[in-house]
């Protein structure tokens, strides 16, 4: 509690000498409650008064098995705007330029079809689905993040993708206004454990999100020993190849990209080339590519997403004396078509 | 390209054809875009020069650091 109201019981029987207390709020015998808590994240309390006579809510009573947004104006009162279907529930908000987002658990607002998450615009007074009529998310949000700066809002919950489809690995989902289209964060999502995320939140300079919730995040290193030392990220091993960058840098997870690399060895064991993205043991089979005998060879990795990338790191192979001296190295920067 | 070069401990940069140092002493190899992070929807490596048989690689990952690649996704709309 924020600001703690020290005599709730003062502060409540002056609020009611101030109102004409409407019938339909509860009679509550106070005397017999004894002393009474109030917890929560609030800055005051008022009595809810009845919706204004031009309300579309006036005379209807808050039915408690849904969840009411309201609008707090400069004075402190609260406006009613609207609620979930029975037995939905709002978990987040978050605002971004004169639009309002809010998600959780329903299946229409205030009679317009959206599937966990919905808009407000208090200009026009409208409800809107993000992406497409009635669309959404297909499960539970518990976070939303709004990026002022990306115009951006990030989604996170326990939902596999938006109900407007596409590539998602799962519980991050990023919507954009501008658009009203959805889209997959460039790490693709989270999954593992239960596949959740709670909550999402800005480093103070707003350019790193920190996601937090059940899932796995792991980014190994080479799958022998690794040492650390002291201040590292301590799935970077020490290399002598490192730079002074290094620890901060993570590998992008590319093995939904089309990968091709040849003239490949002929040998099962050194031929394919996605066992060398994070491979599970020493330089050896299955944890090394080679190419043919006696000739170079080129591999290419397209994703069909962009990504900010620093560079590359490469380990070197030693498997019966074989090595690569030298590499040349090209990105490409444009949207590959027939995905 | 910038990258360190395990022999000497310097950093050196490297445009074209890049050297990758030799034997299992060195996990790995780092190369970092000289200007900054690039925005990329892919990238070829060609390897060139080789000894013994042929050339090969026990790790290929591109690097991003996590703070910079969740923001940019403005970039793909």
């Amino acid at each position: 509690m924020r600001h703690p109201a020290r005599r709730p019981a003062a502060l409540l029987a002056a609020l009611a000498a101030a109102y004409v207390v409407d019938a339909a709020l509860p009679s509550v015998d106070f005397e017999r409650m004894g002393k009474v808590g109030l917890a929560g994240s609030f800055a005051g309390l008022d009595l809810l008064v009845q919706d204004a006579a031009e309300s579309p809510f006036a005379g209807v009573p808050l039915d408690p098995s849904t969840s009411t947004l309201f609008s707090r104006s400069l004075e402190g009162g609260l406006t009613r705007l609207g609620s979930t279907n029975q037995g939905g529930a709002i978990r987040a908000g978050c605002a971004l330029d004169n639009t309002f987002f809010f998600a959780g658990t329903f299946d229409s607002f205030q009679g317009t079809q959206a599937k966990n998450i919905a808009s407000y615009s208090p200009s026009t007074g409208l409800f809107n689905a993000l992406g497409g009529s009635g669309a959404g998310v297909d499960g539970p949000v518990n976070a939303l993040y709004c990026d002022e700066k990306n115009k951006l809002v990030w989604v996170g919950g326990s939902f596999d993708a938006p109900t407007t489809g596409g590539d998602y690995v799962g519980a991050v989902a990023v919507f954009s206004p501008s658009s009203n289209s959805w889209s997959a964060p460039a790490f693709g999502g989270l999954q593992g454990g239960s596949g959740a995320v709670w909550s999402i939140s800005a480093n103070s300079a707003a350019s790193s999100l920190y996601f937090t919730g059940s899932f796995l995040a792991a980014f190994e290193g080479n799958g022998t020993q690794i040492n650390v030392n002291g201040t590292g990220n301590p799935s970077v091993p020490i290399s002598s190849g490192a730079t002074t960058f290094s620890r901060s840098l993570v590998p992008i997870d590319i093995s939904g990209a089309n990968i091709t690399a040849g003239p490949s060895s002929p040998r099962e064991a050194f031929s394919d080339i996605f066992n060398i993205l994070c491979p599970k043991g020493d330089d050896g089979p299955n944890n090394t590519w080679l190419a043919r005998d006696g000739a170079g060879a080129q591999i290419t990795v397209r994703s069909f997403k962009f990504m900010s990338t620093h560079g590359l790191r490469l380990g070197q192979t030693s498997v019966e004396g074989r090595g690569t001296n030298t590499f040349w190295y090209v990105i490409f920067h444009f949207p590959w078509h027939g995905n | 390209m910038r990258y360190i070069d395990p022999a000497t401990g310097e950093e050196q940069t490297c445009k074209e054809a890049c050297p990758l140092a030799s034997g299992s002493g060195v996990p790995y190899q780092d190369y970092l875009y000289a200007d900054g992070p690039r925005d990329v929807t892919g990238v070829q490596v060609t390897l060139r020069g080789y000894t013994g048989d042929g050339p090969g690689l026990h790790l290929l990952q591109l690097l991003s650091d996590g703070a910079e690649f969740m923001l940019r996704t403005s970039e793909r709309h």
